[in-house]
């Protein structure tokens, strides 16, 4: 409150409509509905000359590197290989033009092929990246919405929430109860809570659906699978394949980089707020484990997988969702395993009817 | 008569015997809507029933979000003896060619409005009926006034009625009474004509400071200024006297004269008035003008907060009061809403429901110490304006924007009612020291905060589907929600 405290006191004063220093015609969120910035631009903040991440660790952007002897090393083992190859190119192109001359240029077509798709290649994967980033941003700036003293900021919020699932026609209820309400609503807090009402509990249920479904697949492909290695290799893909599901329900479509960081946040979050949940949930999770491995030791690894796959789906979640949790709880573990129980117990055709969704 | 028609009486009258028995098993909610004079009690209701009714634009009642409310609708209230909240006259008022704020309320009067829906989980849905019934009584502000006279003698009173009439706000307006008064010996034997001629004088007074805009003072009674059938009668033909600071009434004077009709006035008007309301209210909201006090200044302020404390320690639900034995601990919730919050820019709402929680402190610690719930709220019963922003030597003044009513006037400026106009009406004081501080300091209060009397929305303009447009409101959804919310669960 302090901050929107004026510097004197203000004297009530009375304007006419049509006064010229009336400015546009109340804040209306929807005016310019335009779509969200995509371009780098405006996501100079995940670029990795590394701004250290004010807050949490669930941010997107790279910590600062600190410069040392082994990054120097890199450069400049990295440059002398730079120019070995320069080295190496320009005697092979030397070499071409030597012999024919439309080989040499061939050569320097296909190059310049190459070097554009992988120019195309980065751009993508940074545009990736950068929704990716957007989602960690708009919760921070939700967060700092929260207790402002005018909805200035939500508005700004809710806004970027509408562009990013404007394309969503499951959510069009949502979005058209959102507008019906902009003017009505007074406090950000209220316009948040709304805004998490109308757009993000339809999502989160998705995504509740999304790894509940991930998680029986992968309890029950360890439990059945013959090879070790199968298995393995069937966790880690479903593993990944529901991070990317998740990142795509919650507007990020990350790329293969996107979903590669996303991982690692997923792990240092759960490192992080592990201790909590060895309290909570996982702790039963543990003991269930062991009575089942006594039964079959198979199951007990697929419970345990199916566990994981949750833990590491409700951390996804957590990452992604771009606005705080306000009247909602966030999805239990013991939640989303009764889902997997009750459609492991029906088998295939469930999760069919949960792959449809 | 035919085997038929026997019949036909029979199931018929089986059947209207068991409307009868699920109408009595319908739960009932009784709402108190509890405020002084001017607050917007009658406002509130119409537009509480006006949003339910038509399905407003209500996102933070539960119920209403959630989808589970099927209807509302106006039945036939359960005490045929009251009059009925005249609804739809006060509805018409406010959304006719030329909108109005509906009159003043001049006597008590109920509405019922039912409300179906369907209860949320299974167990619920089996075991609880689908209906409530929602009674509603609004009543004039100024018998809530009465309330503090329950637990004073006419001494005491008559001492501090003297002392307020004295005051530099109301010295002007008491001056025929208080030269009256002054001759009249209260041991004296007693006499009707002298007791008619100071009480007309008396009730002058306190009608002369209310047309000044003052808030009302817990010291008059509230029938002077709302006699309603009783005028004229001896429960209403006294006033206070010049009594001696020690001693009794002798039998036979004046003092004691007044003194009986005081307590007549106690036992005959306010006690049933309280019995009868009062003792079977289940939810309070409590309607409070903060924003035309602070616009008289810290006078008002005072005597708003003086008025509030007074009225609200009646609310107590402890063992010390009488009130405990009728009003006994069933009010399990209650509201303070600020009233008029479209007055300001939302940015100050924040500073509103500080001054309230600040005006009321003490009686919502009571009621919290009790079990009740308490909840301090800005709200809007109708929003009359909307919001914008001016940009001025580089600041930016949030600003409302509506039509003020006629005769309004800000520094040289008056108002025809007919003109929109961007108002800044100043930042609300941040604390209630804030608030009461100008005059000690030294400085006018006056042009620092000025809150203008809008009038109500046009309506008609949002309709454009044929549908009736529902009244805008700032929070009545909110204040809904508390209310009602969980009986609807």
């Amino acid at each position: 409150m302090s901050a929107a405290k004026p510097p004197r006191e203000r004297k009530p004063a009375v304007f006419r409509p049509d006064d010229p220093r009336l400015s546009a015609e109340a804040p209306d969120p929807f005016a310019a509905a335009e779509p969200l910035p995509s371009s780098p631009e405006d996501d100079t903040h995940v670029l990795p000359d590394g701004e250290p991440a004010p807050s949490q660790m669930e941010d997107f952007s790279r910590r600062g590197r600190k410069w040392g002897w082994g990054a120097l090393l890199l450069s400049a083992v990295l440059g002398l290989t730079a120019l070995a190859l320069g080295e190496w190119w320009a005697r092979f192109v030397a070499h071409l033009f030597a012999r024919e001359d439309w080989l040499g240029w061939l050569a320097t077509g296909l190059l310049g092929l190459a070097i554009l798709a992988a120019v195309m290649l980065a751009v993508r994967e940074y545009l990736a990246l950068s929704r990716l980033s957007r989602l960690g941003q708009l919760r921070k700036a939700a967060e700092m919405a929260l207790d402002a003293t005018t909805r200035e900021a939500a508005d700004g919020v809710v806004h970027k929430l509408i562009g990013l699932y404007a394309h969503r026609r499951d959510l069009a209820w949502g979005r058209a109860r959102l507008k019906e309400h902009a003017e009505d609503i007074m406090s950000p807090r209220e316009w948040l809570i709304l805004a998490e009402r109308e757009l993000l509990i339809p999502l989160d249920r998705q995504a509740c659906r999304l790894i509940a479904g991930a998680a029986r697949r992968v309890s029950v492909v360890t439990a059945i699978s013959p090879l070790a290695l199968v298995d393995m290799a069937f966790v880690a893909t479903e593993n990944l394949r529901l991070l990317r599901r998740l990142a795509v329900l919650y507007g990020g479509r990350p790329g293969n980089l996107g979903v590669m960081r996303l991982m690692r946040m997923v792990v240092t979050h759960i490192a992080v707020t592990g201790g909590i949940a060895v309290g909570d949930d996982f702790l039963q999770q543990i003991i269930g484990h062991k009575i089942t491995a006594k039964l079959s030791s198979r199951l007990g690894e697929g419970v345990l997988n199916g566990a994981l796959t949750v833990r590491i789906g409700l951390a996804a979640l957590t990452i992604l969702r771009p606005l705080p949790h306000l009247a909602t709880q966030p999805p239990r573990m013991s939640q989303i395993l009764k889902d997997v129980v009750k459609g492991g117990a029906t088998g295939g055709e469930k999760q069919e009817r949960d792959k449809r969704r | 008569m035919s085997l038929d028609e026997v019949v036909t009486g029979i199931t018929s009258g089986v059947r209207s015997a068991g409307a009868a028995a699920a109408d009595r098993l319908t739960p009932t909610l009784r709402l108190g809507v509890t405020g002084l004079s001017r607050s917007g009690k009658t406002v509130f209701l119409t537009a509480l029933v006006h949003n339910l009714v038509h399905g407003g634009r209500l996102p933070f009642f539960s119920p209403m979000a959630m989808g589970r409310l099927r209807q509302a609708y106006l039945t036939p209230q359960p005490d045929d003896a009251l009059p009925r909240f005249a609804y739809e006259r006060h509805l018409a008022a406010l959304t006719g060619t030329e909108p109005a704020w509906p009159e003043s309320t001049r006597h008590i009067s109920q509405l019922r409005l039912t409300i179906d829906y369907a209860p949320s989980g299974i167990v619920r849905r089996l075991l609880r009926p689908h209906r409530l019934h929602v009674d509603i009584v609004d009543y004039p502000g100024e018998w809530l006034l009465d309330l503090p006279l329950l637990e004073m003698s006419y001494e005491t009173w008559a001492r501090r009625a003297w002392a307020q009439a004295e005051a530099p706000s109301r010295r002007h307006a008491s001056a025929a009474w208080r030269i009256f008064a002054q001759k009249l010996d209260p041991l004296a034997p007693e006499a009707e004509d002298l007791a008619e001629e100071t009480s007309r004088l008396f009730t002058a007074y306190l009608q002369e400071s209310r047309k000044t805009g003052q808030v009302p003072s817990v010291l008059s009674p509230g029938r002077f200024l709302m006699p309603g059938d009783m005028a004229g009668s001896p429960a209403l033909t006294f006033s206070p006297l010049r009594l001696p600071e020690t001693g009794t009434a002798p039998r036979g004077s004046l003092w004691a004269m007044m003194a009986r009709r005081f307590q007549a006035y106690k036992t005959h008007v306010v006690k049933p008035f309280f019995r009868d309301h009062f003792a079977r209210l289940d939810r309070q909201i409590v309607l409070v003008d903060v924003l035309s006090a602070l616009n008289d200044g810290p006078d008002a302020m005072a005597d708003l907060e003086q008025a509030l404390t007074e009225v609200l320690t009646c609310f107590r639900p402890g063992k010390a009061s009488w009130l405990s034995s009728i009003l006994g601990r069933r009010i399990d919730r209650i509201l303070f809403a600020a009233t008029k919050a479209d007055h300001l820019h939302h940015s100050n709402h924040d500073r509103l429901e500080a001054l309230l929680a600040a005006l009321t402190g003490k009686a919502a610690a009571r009621a919290r110490f009790a079990g009740a719930q308490v909840r301090n709220l800005a709200m809007a019963a109708v929003r009359a304006t909307r919001e914008t922003e001016v940009r001025e030597g580089g600041e930016h003044l949030p600003c409302i924007r509506g039509v003020p009513e006629a005769g309004e006037r800000l520094g040289e400026t008056v108002f025809d009612g007919k003109e929109e106009v961007v108002l800044f009406p100043g930042d609300l004081p941040d604390s209630l020291e804030a608030a009461f501080a100008p005059v000690e300091r030294g400085k006018p209060p006056g042009p620092w905060v000025k809150f203008l009397r809008f009038r109500p929305p046009p309506m008609g303009v949002q309709g454009q589907g044929g549908e009736m447009a529902t009244l805008p409101h700032i929070r009545l959804d909110r204040a809904l929600d508390f209310l009602l919310g969980d009986y609807l669960a």
